[in-house]
């Protein structure tokens, strides 16, 4: 009984859009578009395994790169140190006068989004694919703001539309920004990490994060909480401190080589240019909760590839064949409106953060050992940032296929973000060209994101550590811990590239 | 005059090997599996491995009454025990694609195999 067709597969559409099943999914509740959200937030990417060889010369090519940067760094202390100049953009003319008015359009612009993003939540087409909220969160947002803050600038800070709509409510009734309350230093960025974890989960874990009106919510909520902490204690200290997003997209930022910053009351704005990762070298303390933030998001950005692969299936089996460990499972899914597998996964992604948290003061450890200092927590917080250009590889390598492929929902969407069936710019309908980018292209820029990233991460930690030792020979024997570490790091991002998608 | 011509075509073989993968589809030819669906999982290998081009054929059988649905590619295969089903498509795009059973609810329904489209 072939009930199959094979016409016409150059240009695709994803399950469930826009296809004659759509209507079925909405009337009939078929769970059509459950497989296709299992995975990240939303979208599937159909990506192939690195093949073996690549993966052997991808991590091969790490390691020697990092003996290769060990013998520079040994020659010569200095090494890498202009990478650390960068250019005031703000003393050219033209740009000075263009910048402002720019973040004012530019923020503009993503407060509408949001609004609208709200708006077709709450009002428009329930279906994950027919919704703009959906594709605007998920992928144009998280996944596409990340990318251009990791490799442009941290956009984010500017264009934020959560403390622009709140200054603009507070100037139109007139009254004082906040009630002025003095953040508790002792809190310190905590909020911020429980905040992202709580994202983490929704982006992993969460059956509804692909409902618009659920997602709807979600963001009000977040919205509106920012604006509690906005009110309370003013809204450079909320974003200083709790504000997630403005923290994990300043991390990315911090990569970028536009440095961004708009002005505050004691600051002037900001806008450098810098080589890749010099914005890493920290030049204020690294509290433990931002060391603890920056560890967060390695962890569950790894977590995110890491899920989908053969060995978590194999946990998962695992974990249903031991006895108490399922009973605790079903105890924990009866309790609560969470199945046995999403407990699983937030158990092992509560794992993630704790062991990358673990490993990482190990080395610490180590590290000062070996440096021969005792105790000095400033300086192993401070490494932390090192860290970021590996995490920031294989963000780009493990999203970029989502980005190419699910992002194009956009197209159509922008005619009919509701899902009415409107057709603004002609564009309803527009189908996604899956085959947009050939797997050998994505291997290969994949692996070599990931070793440029490496040996970014492995110069960033050298400047770092010659800068906090006095002795070239403690410079050099600090950093043996951190090239383990990293290279160990790098060979797991790429062992998961070359994992094929079971999840 | 020798050196540098051999390093040019060393270079050049490199380049050759390296861009080999994306070569794809050189020899596209027809390819039929048949895979056994008992309790909504196929029995042994679970990847079915084929080359962009080629024409595929897969023959199922199943202990139940399943919708088969090929993600990426949208196509679907009703089996209906003790009837085989078949789903035939060119595999113009390569990636890996996988066969959701499609069942009434939601929740975590797994994949029942992968076709994996190597270029």
């Amino acid at each position: 009984m072939p009930s199959s067709s094979s016409k016409s597969i150059r240009r695709f559409a994803l399950p469930g859009f826009p296809h004659p099943r759509l209507a079925r999914c909405a009337a009939g509740g078929l769970a059509c578009a459950a497989g296709a959200a299992q995975a990240h937030g939303f979208g599937q990417r159909f990506d192939l395994p690195l093949p073996l060889w690549l993966w052997l010369t991808g991590a091969g090519t790490t390691i020697v790169l990092t003996f290769v940067a060990l013998a520079l760094f040994a020659r010569q202390r200095d090494f890498g140190q202009a990478f650390l100049r960068g250019t005031d953009l703000l003393r050219f003319a033209p740009v000075h006068r263009v910048a402002h008015p720019l973040a004012v359009g530019l923020r503009t612009i993503t407060c509408v989004l949001f609004a609208l993003s709200l708006a077709t939540g709450f009002f428009g087409n329930p279906d994950a694919y027919a919704n703009l909220i959906v594709t605007m969160v998920w992928v144009l947002w998280w996944v596409g703001m990340a990318f251009f803050c990791a490799l442009v600038g941290d956009l984010w800070e500017i264009v934020n539309p959560l403390p622009a709509l709140y200054r603009a409510v507070v100037h139109l009734l007139g009254c004082r920004e906040s009630l002025g309350w003095r953040y508790p230093v002792r809190l310190g960025a905590w909020p911020a990490v429980a905040l992202f974890f709580a994202f983490a989960w929704a982006e992993l874990v969460w059956s509804e994060k692909d409902v618009p009106r659920s997602l709807a919510i979600a963001l009000l909520a977040y919205a509106a909480l920012s604006w509690a902490g906005m009110l309370l204690w003013g809204v450079d200290a909320w974003r200083r401190h709790g504000d997630a997003f403005a923290m994990a997209f300043r991390v990315l930022g911090r990569f970028a080589p536009l440095e961004l910053r708009g002005s505050t009351r004691t600051e002037p704005a900001r806008l450098r240019l810098r080589p890749y990762g010099a914005g890493l070298l920290a030049e204020e303390p690294v509290p433990a909760s931002i060391a603890a933030f920056v560890l967060l998001m390695l962890a569950t950005v790894t977590f995110d590839g890491f899920h989908e692969t053969p060995l978590m299936d194999r946990i998962g089996t695992a974990a249903q064949a031991a006895r108490p460990v399922a009973e605790a499972l079903f105890a924990l899914s009866s309790a609560t409106g969470l199945d046995e597998t999403q407990w699983l996964n937030t158990v092992v992604l509560l794992l993630f953060p704790l062991g990358f948290v673990l490993i990482f003061r190990l080395a610490g450890a180590w590290m000062l050992r070996l440096a021969g200092r005792t105790r000095d927590t400033a300086t192993v917080n401070a490494m932390v940032w090192s860290l970021v250009p590996i995490a920031v590889a294989y963000h780009l390598a493990h999203y970029a296929s989502l980005l190419l492929t699910t992002g194009q929902f956009i197209v159509p969407l922008a005619s009919d973000p509701f899902g009415w069936g409107w057709d603004l710019f002609g564009t309803r309908g527009r189908k996604v060209d899956l085959g947009i980018v050939s797997p050998a292209v994505y291997w290969y820029t994949a692996v070599t994101l990931i070793v440029a990233g490496h040996v970014l991460a492995v110069v960033v930690a050298h400047i770092e550590a010659t800068r906090r030792f006095e002795s070239h020979r403690a410079a050099l024997a600090s950093q043996v811990p951190m090239l383990v570490l990293m290279v160990a790091y790098t060979s797991l991002s790429l062992w998961i590239m070359a994992q094929p998608i079971v999840g | 005059m020798a050196a540098p011509v051999t390093g040019r075509s060393r270079l050049r073989l490199l380049a050759w090997f390296a861009l080999a993968p994306l070569a794809g589809a050189a020899a596209a030819t027809s390819q039929a599996f048949f895979v056994e669906i008992v309790g909504g999982k196929a029995r042994g290998e679970d990847t079915l491995r084929v080359h962009q081009g080629d024409q595929v054929e897969v023959r199922f059988q199943s202990d139940r009454p399943v919708v088969l649905h090929l993600h990426g590619y949208d196509i679907d295969a009703t089996v209906t025990p003790p009837a085989t089903a078949t789903l035939t498509f060119k595999a113009t795009l390569a990636g890996r694609f996988p066969v959701h059973e499609h069942r009434e609810g939601a929740g975590n329904h797994r994949a029942v195999l992968f076709i994996e489209v190597h270029p």
